[in-house]
């Protein structure tokens, strides 16, 4: 696990997502003034989470229209069935900085 | 007495059958759940069918759900079996192997056949149509055998097929009875995009041109001759003009068919009681429909079967959202939102190019429909402003500076 900047912490409005160019990618969300870290591709596609559509603490992918719980990750609607991988978040100063999991070994993913 | 539980069979193992057995338990029935198909796998997703290429053993099918979610449900799943016979008066199916199903309920996902062409030396074996796994297996063995491969068509599959076979190499011609291709789906500006995304990849187009005739050998299909007099070499032909609707069950029983499907009310309901039609079989109203039809996307087929399934389960819903369908071609994902009317007036946004484009359809001064290439996160903004009638502007929709999320989300907060 290492840490690294997504932005700084007025980058984003809420319902707002950015994709983070790690391997595999992330997304980070902004939800009632709070920001999450997920995996940022579909666990049924291959689309990015962050081109979704955020209605409240909800993400929307934009190919299938599978929709997750942004704060744990969760399947909330077909036809994804596997929930998202989630990262620790923490705010350092005026940085949003992200917790990516090491994922070398396990090239699954769904740990 | 005590009545005994309602028993439920889908003939269909598909998007739809599946969707209304899962709605059906989610929603708190009860009796028994039957789904039958002729189809021996574990019943698995079509869309991936043409957007790659599949060994013969079937191990690449991507399964709809996994074999546990149906026997933790009590779905009892019947592949390999062909529904024969639907007999009303006593509330059964009868199946190939004999077998007798008590079925209360019906619900007929039967799905669509591919049409095929109606020439001389059609039948070839190496002239074929994509609708299941086993289509997909042997269009496969012949893509991965090399080219020429001549496509029939430049529909959904036919261009999704020209675009699997160019990136393994093959060389590849799609010939399309009309000017431009997906004549249904998109006007001639977006087609345009595609045909120029395709010809970039090296696929010929021979548009406006219909097949006359193949010739070759009792066992191949050589050449592919044409209206306007060619001919091409082909080492397969893909035919991907149309499907046609498996009615035999539904005719035979007496349900209510017209040529293009089983007709349904706004719950899926046939003319029977407690007989159901789900998915593309189905010829339905639709608010993006200018009459009733059938609607050959997966998405409709997952909305509409799980629409049934929780109307058997007590609470009658009818699907709302807005007709949607995608294409993956080289990489990228063609959306389209909505159906265009012939009446629309159509709107480019500025920007475009073959690799990314999004252009929408004016009716009544809101959004008819939509389609883009490399704008997922704009299709799924539009998919709601369709939905919600929201009035728009031609010149914001044109303005690629606009953000189309925040003009919906500040629509949202003054209504």
């Amino acid at each position: 696990m290492h840490w690294i900047r997504a932005c700084s912490v007025d980058e984003l409005d809420d319902g707002d997502a950015l994709q983070l160019s790690t391997v595999p990618p992330v997304a980070i969300f902004k939800v009632d003034g709070e920001y999450y870290a997920l995996d940022d591709t579909c666990t049924h596609g291959q689309s990015s989470l962050a081109d979704g559509y955020v209605d409240g603490d909800q993400v929307e992918c934009a190919w299938h229209f599978a929709k997750f719980d942004i704060k744990s990750g969760a399947v909330l609607t077909p036809p994804a069935s596997i929930p998202l991988c989630t990262h620790k978040v923490r705010i350092d100063g005026e940085d949003v900085m992200v917790a990516i999991r090491d994922r070398a070994q396990s090239a699954s993913g769904a740990t | 007495m005590i009545p005994r539980e309602p028993s439920c069979t889908i003939v269909g193992a598909s998007a739809a059958g599946v969707s209304a057995a899962i709605e059906m338990r989610r929603g708190g029935f009860t009796g028994s759940v039957v789904i039958v198909d002729s189809d021996p796998h574990l019943p698995y997703e079509r869309p991936p069918l043409s957007k790659t290429l599949f060994g013969s053993a079937g191990q690449e099918l991507v399964p709809i759900y996994p074999t546990e979610t149906y026997s933790d449900l009590g779905i009892d799943l019947r592949v390999g079996q062909r529904a024969l016979e639907l007999d009303i008066a006593n509330r059964r199916v009868r199946t190939g192997d004999g077998e007798v199903i008590p079925s209360d309920i019906v619900v007929l996902a039967t799905g669509l056949a591919a049409r095929r062409l109606d020439v001389a030396g059609s039948v070839a074996p190496n002239v074929l149509t994509l609708r299941d796994a086993a289509d997909a297996q042997a269009l496969s063995l012949f893509v991965k055998s090399g080219g020429p491969l001549v496509i029939v068509g430049a529909g959904f599959i036919g261009l999704e097929m020209a675009s699997v076979a160019r990136e393994h190499g093959v060389d590849v011609t799609v010939v399309e009875a009309s000017p431009y291709p997906l004549s249904h789906s998109v006007g001639p500006v977006v087609a345009s995009f595609l045909i120029d995304l395709h010809r970039e990849q090296g696929v010929k187009f021979v548009l406006g041109a219909t097949v006359t005739e193949l010739t070759g050998t009792a066992h191949a299909a050589e050449q592919v001759w044409l209206s306007d007099g060619q001919g091409l070499d082909a080492s397969a032909i893909v035919v991907g003009v149309g499907a046609e609707p498996n009615l035999e069950l539904a005719r035979n029983a007496g349900v209510h068919t017209d040529p293009t499907g089983i007709v349904v009310d706004h719950l899926g309901q046939t003319n029977i009681p407690n007989v159901f039609a789900a998915g593309d079989v189905a010829v339905r109203e639709h608010s993006d429909l200018l009459r009733p039809s059938r609607i050959e996307h997966w998405d409709s087929s997952v909305r509409h079967g799980s629409a049934v399934g929780a109307t058997i389960a007590g609470s009658p819903t009818t699907v709302s959202e807005p007709i949607y369908a995608w294409s993956d071609q080289y990489g990228s994902t063609l959306q389209i939102v909505g159906r265009v009317h012939p009446t629309d007036q159509f709107v480019l946004r500025d920007g475009a190019n073959p690799a990314q484009f999004l252009g929408y359809w004016i009716r009544d001064g809101r959004i008819g429909a939509a389609a883009g290439l490399g704008a997922s996160r704009e299709i799924a903004v539009l998919k709601r402003m369709i939905s919600q009638k929201l009035p728009v502007s031609p010149e914001e929709l044109r303005d690629r500076d606009v953000d189309l999320r925040r003009s919906i989300k500040s629509s949202r907060s003054v209504t």
